[in-house]
């Protein structure tokens, strides 16, 4: 099994959540909500760009909007590979935290 | 792909040098998305200066994982590219290779003939010096020895399929060894002169007089 790190995974995760509104602006976004701080337009991007490399998103392109200076957007969507490795982890994690003891307060 | 149609007056325009510098830290792939993406956002600012010093602040933020993203990219494609390039010129390559074997083979062949008694004191390659003294810069070590590690180098690198490839582990690089006779051979016998160059010169210097 391969293993995603953690802004990997959250990414995966938002875009499947976002889909078919998926690409950079509305996954900065919603990663910035979900963590409660800033992150640079190039801290999603290049990840992302290297997922769709590895074959976990698939890429497609809207027309040209004026809002973006008359360029398009990349929208993403996961694959069958990008989806198999997000049920891989999820399994994984389940295994993690079954059977740990309470975190007290932390929790 | 941009569009031509000039800006819009009723959308905030990012600051020009900024943009700028953003797209030379872009690969020419990443350029239009991520300078769009930035627009975008610059455009949900409230003013345009709130946009500009937005812009700015993003831009030097994302300015290192962007620039290392970009080289990162220019090295695996120029390596792939130098790659496929050794295999399409691996012909001339062995012509280049025989041609630079030529000084090493010219002082080896009669040296061992002499060795094993087959040519006795080669007059017939003195005589070749001694009316074309131009040849005498065969003999010349550089020439020798750069012709050596040449063929060598030459027919190395086409037997190796070296690539940079990005997969679920991240960037690695995978070499692996072909068997293409032809080079193999070029090889053996660089390797070949070379020790014997190195035997001689052993037996010249600590040999028994």
């Amino acid at each position: 099994m391969e293993f995603l790190t953690r802004m990997e995974e959250i990414l995966l995760l938002t875009v499947h959540r976002l889909d078919p509104e998926a690409y950079g602006v509305t996954i900065r976004a919603a990663v910035e909500e979900l963590l409660g701080k800033s992150v640079s337009v190039g801290a999603v991007y290049v990840p992302l760009d290297r997922l769709a490399e590895r074959g976990y998103l698939k890429t497609s392109y809207s027309d040209p909007t004026p809002e973006r200076g008359g360029r398009r957007k990349k929208y993403f969507k996961l694959t069958q590979d990008g989806l198999k490795i997000l049920g891989e982890t999820k399994a994984l994690n389940d295994a993690l935290w079954e059977n740990v003891p309470s975190l007290g307060s932390a929790s | 792909m941009t569009d031509n149609t000039p800006p819009q007056s009723d959308f905030l325009q990012p600051p020009k040098l900024a943009e700028r510098i953003l797209s030379l830290l872009l690969s020419q792939d990443d350029a239009e998305i991520v300078l769009g993406d930035f627009a975008e956002i610059c455009n949900q600012q409230n003013s345009q200066e709130q946009a500009n010093n937005w812009y700015w602040k993003e831009t030097f933020h994302s300015a290192p994982t962007l620039l290392q993203h970009k080289l990162t990219r220019q090295f695996e494609r120029s390596f792939n590219a130098m790659n496929n390039s050794m295999q399409l010129h691996n012909k001339n390559f062995l012509w280049i290779s025989l041609l630079a074997l030529i000084p090493a083979l010219m002082l080896i062949i009669p040296g061992i003939s002499q060795s094993l008694g087959y040519l006795t004191p080669n007059k017939a390659l003195d005589n070749l010096y001694a009316n074309a003294p131009y040849l005498e810069i065969l003999r010349s070590p550089v020439l020798l020895l750069g012709g050596l590690l040449l063929a060598f180098l030459l027919n190395l690198l086409p037997s190796l399929n070296m690539r940079f490839e990005r997969g679920p582990a991240g960037l690695t690089s995978v070499i692996t060894f072909k068997p293409v006779l032809v080079h193999w051979a070029f090889i053996g016998l660089s390797l070949l002169a070379v020790g014997a160059i190195l035997i001689y010169a052993f037996f010249e210097n600590f040999g028994p007089i």
